[in-house]
């Protein structure tokens, strides 16, 4: 158990960046998880805390003692790789028993080895496979194993790279519910890197976002969910992503999606006149008011959707952006269905609702989303990752941030 | 193969049928020099020039190049060479393993300023023709007193095996998953210990393919031979030639039964070897 | 053959065709030893125009399914029609199929778009540029036209080869996991993109796929294939609502559903089903003897909380309790029951490891199956 501090992190494989100037403190004892898209530099910063690549800049601190030039072998940490790299050629048994018998990890005579091996078999249900060549094994089991191969010792950190994202979608999320309860990853300083942001908010004591070897937020999961620092981490989190709809400001009002979004800017959100912006609507905050609009005027906006007042103002009902439009496809998502709503501009909205609530394809429907849950950012070229401004809670929602 | 065909293909076509009548054309002519060669070395003295297919089998040829009769012939004692070669082929690619291996994983693993070109400089001894580098070599051997000596020739030959070895075995250290040596160093276990408690082990099908191929191109060799050595050195390559007789008379049925006594040991040590040539032993170290 | 070009306003259609896959049959037989049977009399009969899923664990028949129809495998019995023809016994070429198979290579040396149009210039179709690049443009791939094969991702390839199969406007249209290598929101753009130019063009579709949530939201009706046999052919709402078996049931959905023990009960004529020491909760079941052993199914997602004391309900603490802020999970040890039930909750509702959790479901979403075979039980 230790603390782990990384400081200005760098690294390039030739002309192309590995991670770029990388911070981050991670207490002791905490469950820390990166977040990113495949060549974000996730695992470049698990090797490089590792050891097992040479950073061109930056340190590792790890229980306060610096490991620049420490081997990764004296460095006591423990890694589950993606790839499991379980040695083939021995048994289960002997992957397991492998870090203790290096004498580096600590002094394990053969009782106490099998007494952990035993362990973290019991607790990992692989007790039945210690006599197994990992090519016996399914990639389930393989993975248990080589989680185990890391818990099976003591480390001040545990590196986990990716470790449930082979499994099928139900032993995934049967372990990531198992993985949350293992003492030993609750009670050492722990990184897991992964691809998928419900492991992630499950997971994380904090979480870090990652982007093109740079880290663009880190927070809470609740933090980097109701404030996601750019459109980037709002469409990290959530699937389907967020909805981005091109807007601009004029005369105190925001207009967009060809005239179906036209609401008053709150108080408090930093925009000025002519300002282009972006709203982004999560699926699932939007809610699927019942038909009616006329075929024709779908392109009217709907009540002027005051925002919230200061602290004072005593009005408890909070306001919310409607917008009319009509929906395009309806595609089941299991006990949800997703619906594309057409509300004029290029960009349909994306809903998630239940299956009974849906509309039928072609239907006129009316778009309600709570005011703080419309996120608003800047403009920029498609593609291109803006920060975000605000919400239309405007001061309300800054408060509450704070 | 035969159970593959797709719906609406049909088996006897006739261009399928002359497809298969152009293989075995092939085949019959590149089978044909070998075939001769172990008809003529079961042929007596009088019926080597021949070239009917009818004759009085003898194994008497064998004989006589194995025994003194065959150094009277020729002034090569052929039982003598064999062991030679044997043991400069050995020697070659003993230095070329234990030279190699590590050679092959420093490459394989790491790329260092320049880790290219040296690999290029290393496979470009095999570019040069041997009749190119034949006389200095042959200049320099005399001078230092290697000219005709086992060291003398396993040095040479080892200018043949060890490009092959690195070459080989560095695209097999390159294919074994680094993750696997990562995670015997976070293990606890040195870079040294890494290796060969995980690497080595798991390129033992590729060591065996570069000792195999190898040994033939040692074995095989005879300008090196054949310009470096005289007597003392000589290998069984040159020995074979001596038996088309130096000005005198041509045993062509010697000959032939020399070069097929000359191809057993590689074929021995391929037989031997073969069992280790099965790939995919690092199946199920990584999810695929 | 009628060769289609789609301007703006003025679609051509393809005449849509049905597919009828009648008893098809494919046994691998190798040098007469061990046979095995990969499909078992497959009946399917897809409608003109209809997209419809094979949907599967990896081993249950489906992709041989769709090599039969392609002309990749011999059928070793049955029929496939495509309209009124019968293509069982003529080359793939002749089938007029369009096939985007991960394995179907592209040709290495030729560019994207030179890939692309290999298969039009087959065919004297002008304007042949214009249609790449409208393609491209909908299928997100318009820089990939002026690079090669090798220099592309998996799963830039695969949107490449998705196109190939599109470019020709084929009546039937065979898709491998056309999705499976693009990540998570490319998949949603181009899963969208493809149902709308499978119905725009009307293509008869066929989707081999292993992803249920790809199954449920990109296809019209889907087969749930296990052991090269059909499980259960119908829409998503069927297939998801009401699931013919158990292997349906816990195949379909995500997180799976919870399969227990439990005892059907009736009193006062309504019918319960008792699950561990002291659960209970209401079915719609009728067909079902009182005291009979039964497998309940019962979806995470179903599953409500705030349940009164007086109704029907399970009861457990709560081992794990996961907030993914847009909803909850809660792994539940509810005493009799030998594995723990995952239950999702809403948002709004934290909840701890250690918390007495009480929860239910609707009658109708309370499945009942038998034991032993797994069939459905109403």
């Amino acid at each position: 158990m230790a603390t782990l501090d990384i400081t200005g992190l760098s690294k390039r494989y030739g002309s192309t960046v590995g991670i770029d100037a990388v911070d981050l403190d991670i207490d002791d004892g905490e469950f820390f998880v990166l977040l990113g898209p495949s060549g974000a530099g996730k695992t470049t910063t698990l090797k490089s805390i590792a050891g097992l690549i040479e950073v061109d800049a930056g340190s590792v601190t790890i229980g306060g003692r610096d490991m620049s030039g420490v081997e990764p072998y004296e460095r006591n940490v423990a890694m589950a790789f993606e790839s499991y790299a379980l040695y083939p050629q021995k048994s289960v048994l002997d992957n397991l028993a492998s870090p203790l018998r290096s004498g580096r990890t600590g002094r394990y005579d053969d009782a106490e080895q099998r007494r952990r091996v035993d362990a973290v078999t019991g607790t990992l249900g692989i007790s039945h496979l210690l006599d197994r060549l990992p090519k016996e094994l399914s990639n389930g089991q393989r993975q248990r194993v080589a989680l185990g191969r890391v818990l099976v010792r003591p480390a001040d950190v545990y590196l986990l790279d990716e470790p449930l994202s082979h499994l099928d979608a139900k032993l995934r999320s049967a372990m990531r519910a198992e993985l949350k309860q293992l003492g030993a990853v609750s009670q050492t300083t722990s990184v897991y890197v992964t691809h998928d942001y419900q492991e992630a908010l499950a997971l994380g004591d904090r979480v870090g976002v990652l982007r093109d070897g740079r880290i663009v937020q880190v927070g809470a999961p609740e933090q980097v969910w109701n404030a996601p620092a750019d459109t980037f981490v709002a469409k990290a989190f959530g699937q389907p992503e967020i909805t981005l709809l091109d807007a601009v400001v004029d005369d105190g009002r925001i207009h967009g999606a060809d005239g179906a979004v036209d609401v008053a800017v709150p108080p408090g959100l930093a925009v000025t006149s002519g300002q282009r912006v972006r709203l982004g609507l999560r699926p699932r905050d939007v809610a699927v008011a019942g038909a009616g609009a006329p075929p024709d005027a779908a392109a009217v906006a709907g009540p002027d959707a005051d925002p919230v007042a200061g602290p004072g103002a005593g009005r408890s009902a909070p306001g919310e952006l409607r917008m009319r439009g009509r929906v395009g496809l309806v595609e089941r998502l299991g006990r949800l269905v997703e619906v594309s709503v057409d509300v004029g501009g290029s960009t349909p909205v994306i809903v998630v609702t239940s299956a009974e609530r849906a509309a039928g394809e072609g239907e006129p429907v009316e778009l309600s989303v709570p005011n703080h849950q419309v996120h608003v950012f800047q403009a920029g070229a498609s593609g291109e990752e803006t920060p975000r401004i605000g919400s239309l809670a405007g001061a309300t929602d800054e408060e509450d941030r704070a | 193969m035969a159970t593959t065909l797709m719906p609406g293909q049909k088996r006897f076509t006739p261009s399928a049928i002359l497809a298969d009548l152009t293989l075995l054309a092939w085949f019959v002519f590149s089978l044909f020099p070998i075939v001769w060669l172990v008809l003529l070395a079961l042929k007596t003295d009088a019926e080597q020039t021949t070239t009917y297919f009818s004759f009085s089998p003898t194994l008497d040829n064998f004989g006589t190049v194995l025994s003194d009769r065959g150094e009277e012939l020729t002034s090569v004692d052929f039982p003598t060479a064999l062991l030679t070669s044997v043991l400069n082929c050995a020697g070659a690619v003993l230095v070329s393993l234990v030279v190699g291996i590590p050679a092959a994983y420093a490459a394989g693993r790491w790329r260092f300023r320049g880790s290219n070109d040296l690999m290029f400089t290393i496979l470009s001894f095999r570019f040069a023709p041997e009749l190119m580098v034949i006389v200095p070599l042959f200049v320099i051997y005399n001078q230092i007193g290697l000219f005709d000596t086992t060291v003398g020739m396993i040095w040479v030959l080892q200018l043949v095996t060890m490009p092959l070895v690195v070459w080989i075995l560095r695209s097999y250290f390159q294919d074994l998953p680094e993750d696997l040596e990562h995670a015997a160093l976070l293990d606890g276990y040195t870079r040294r210990r890494a290796f060969v408690m995980v690497a080595l082990p798991l390129v033992r099908p590729g060591i065996a393919a570069a000792t195999l191929l190898a040994f033939i191109f040692a074995w095989n060799n005879y300008i090196f031979p054949l310009v470096l050595s005289e007597s003392e050195a000589s290998t069984v390559t040159v020995a074979i030639t001596k038996f088309l007789g130096g000005g005198g008379q041509a045993y062509y049925n010697l000959t032939a039964a020399a070069a097929v006594i000359a191809a057993l040991p590689p074929l021995v040590l391929a037989l031997t070897i073969q069992r280790y040539l099965v790939r995919g032993l690092s199946f199920g170290a990584v999810k695929s | 053959m009628s060769t289609l070009t789609r301007t703006d306003g003025s679609a051509q259609h393809t005449v849509a065709q049905s597919l009828v896959l009648d008893r098809l049959h494919k046994t691998y037989t190798s040098r007469g030893k061990t046979s095995f049977e990969a499909v078992k009399g497959i009946e399917l009969s897809i409608e003109p125009g209809e997209m419809v899923a094979l949907l599967g664990p990896s081993g249950c028949g489906k992709t041989t399914t769709l090599r039969l129809v392609a002309g990749l495998e011999t059928v070793t019995d049955g029929d496939i029609r495509i309209g009124a023809t019968s293509v069982a016994d003529l080359p793939p070429a002749k089938r007029n199929v369009g096939v985007g198979f991960e394995s179907y290579a592209l040709y290495p040396p030729l560019s994207v778009r030179q890939n692309l149009r290999y298969g039009l210039r087959a065919r004297k179709v002008r304007d042949a540029d214009q249609r790449v690049d409208t393609l491209a443009a909908r299928l997100e791939m318009t820089e990939l036209l002026d690079h090669r094969p090798a220099d592309l991702s998996s799963g830039q390839k695969q949107r490449v080869a998705l196109a190939r199969a599109l470019i020709r406007n084929p009546p039937v249209l065979l898709l491998d996991e056309p999705l499976s290598h693009l990540d998570a929101a490319q998949r949603q753009r181009v899963r969208r993109e493809l149902k709308v130019l499978q119905r725009e063009f009307g293509y008869t579709t066929i989707v081999v796929t292993h992803d249920q949530l790809e199954a449920l939201s990109l296809a019209d009706r889907i087969a749930v294939m296990d052991g090269g046999v059909i499980q259960q052919f119908g829409t998503p709402d069927e297939i998801f609502d009401d699931p013919a078996n158990r292997f349906v049931a816990d195949f379909v959905g995500e997180p799976n559903i919870n399969l227990v023990d439990g005892v059907v009960q009736r009193s006062g004529g309504k019918t319960f089903v008792r699950v561990g020491d002291a659960g209970m909760l209401p079915v719609t079941a009728t067909g079902v003897a009182d005291g009979r052993a039964v497998t309940v199914g019962l979806r995470p997602q179903d599953c409500h909380t705030g349940v009164g004391a007086e109704q029907p309900a399970l009861e457990g603490e709560v081992r794990v309790y996961e907030n993914l802020l847009e909803f909850g999970q809660a792994t539940v040890d509810v005493p009799g029951v030998d594995e723990p039930v995952v239950v999702q909750t809403p948002a709004d509702e934290r909840l701890a490891g250690g918390d007495v959790l009480r929860f239910a479901a609707d009658a109708g979403q309370v499945y009942l199956f038998d034991d032993d075979s797994g069939e459905r039980l109403r």
